[in-house]
């Protein structure tokens, strides 16, 4: 199974596959979706300053470090939101989140 | 606790008015932002009051152009190859992070305080056409919402130190912190600068307001009920930062005609503005 991963370009490798468009500061598409990285597209990403890229890459990650993974993020939230009210709207923004973003977790 | 004791109200003001602005020529194209007969040809010249300007808008301009033979010579040249709106973007956005990244190295985190302003950058951005604000403008309110913090931390570093012990002792927000410490918060401060630096007021407002927009008729103010909001979003989603998050104003949300669920359908086209940006920005 494959999951998007946001990695910097420092840990990008010759084989991955580009799941987003790699933009310059104009906005400038340099290089598109769906490309396979080269040494030499790497290296002229470099020279270009670009920070980040997402590529596609194998899931990995077994039951135990997902679940992990799960109550990491669970507490952070947990902690963003302990000064605000838990009902309300502080309370569905809050649940809001949490979905959001489990999902993105396990997809 | 034997803490030496803050400055005064009064004294942190004078301190932080002291503060160096932007560069006038970001100034001059932030309060023309808004300008209907704002044209390729004033941008221009605007940029090239500023030789440091010059410089860095054709560095950039020709680095990531490579399809060009012979580089981009000039301002009008670049203006006109890439846009009006592309090439006043950059130059603000870009001014502004150099701004904050021109600051003495101490307790203050470029990295995440610039990440959190883009973060809130892209919110508002999402949400401005909904509510027809120029999303340009909001961008650029957001990237300096916080302007006071810089400021507190660059200009009274020691009791800054004493606000950010605070905080970790006390597990409040920042703003909190700076109240109990200081008798004033970033947003008063950054209002405060805005004003002496002339900047648009609806700048001003979003800054001084970013945490509590007002809801009396006459005090209400557009671009501060999106920079609010924004920020809320921004430190719910933790882009740029885990801090905890502020109250979100229900009258804000009603006032920019926004429910919970548009927020929820936009997440992904948030995220995806976030990360565009700060790969723009080469932020590592």
């Amino acid at each position: 199974m494959n999951r998007v991963a946001l990695i910097p370009l420092v840990q990008a490798k010759p084989g991955m596959t580009l799941e987003k468009d790699v933009r310059n500061s104009l906005g400038q598409v340099l290089l598109k979706a769906g490309m396979v990285l080269s040494e030499s597209s790497i290296s002229s990403l470099e020279h270009k300053n670009i920070g980040h890229v997402s590529v596609l890459q194998d899931d990995v990650r077994n039951e135990e470090e997902l679940l992990a993974e799960r109550n990491k993020l669970i507490e952070r939230i947990n902690s963003i939101f302990q000064n605000v009210s838990q009902d309300g709207t502080m309370g569905a923004l809050k649940q809001m989140i949490l979905d959001y973003r489990l999902e993105k977790l396990s997809s | 606790m034997s803490n030496p004791i803050p400055m005064s109200v009064d004294h942190i003001l004078d301190s932080v008015g002291r503060l160096p602005s932007p560069p006038r020529a970001i100034i001059e194209i932030i309060r023309t932002l808004e300008d209907g007969d704002a044209s390729a040809e004033v941008l221009a010249k605007q940029i090239e009051t500023d030789m440091g300007l010059i410089t860095s808008v054709l560095r950039l301009v020709n680095s990531s152009l490579y399809s060009f033979s012979g580089g981009v010579p000039s301002i009008r040249h670049a203006i006109v190859l890439l846009g009006f709106n592309a090439i006043r973007n950059l130059v603000c956005v870009n001014g502004i992070s150099d701004y904050f990244q021109k600051s003495p190295p101490g307790s203050f985190n470029y990295d995440q305080f610039i990440r959190h302003s883009i973060g809130v950058g892209c919110v508002a951005k999402v949400f401005a056409k909904h509510v027809s604000l120029n999303p340009d403008t909001a961008f650029i309110a957001a990237m300096l919402h916080d302007v006071g913090q810089f400021a507190l931390a660059v200009t009274v570093p020691e009791d800054y130190q004493l606000v950010m012990n605070y905080r970790k002792e006390n597990n409040c927000r920042i703003s909190d912190a700076e109240l109990a410490v200081l008798g004033i918060d970033h947003a008063k401060i950054g209002a405060h600068l805005a004003k002496h630096w002339n900047l648009p007021l609806e700048i001003c407002n979003a800054i001084e307001f970013h945490h509590q927009p007002p809801d009396t008729f006459s005090n209400r103010s557009p671009m501060a009920d999106l920079i609010h909001v924004a920020d809320v979003l921004a430190h719910a989603m933790e882009l740029g930062t885990s801090e905890q998050v502020s109250p979100l104003s229900d009258n804000a949300m009603l006032r920019l005609r926004l429910s919970l669920q548009q927020v929820a359908t936009s997440l992904g086209k948030i995220e995806e503005e976030y990360t565009d940006y700060t790969q723009m920005m080469g932020l590592k």
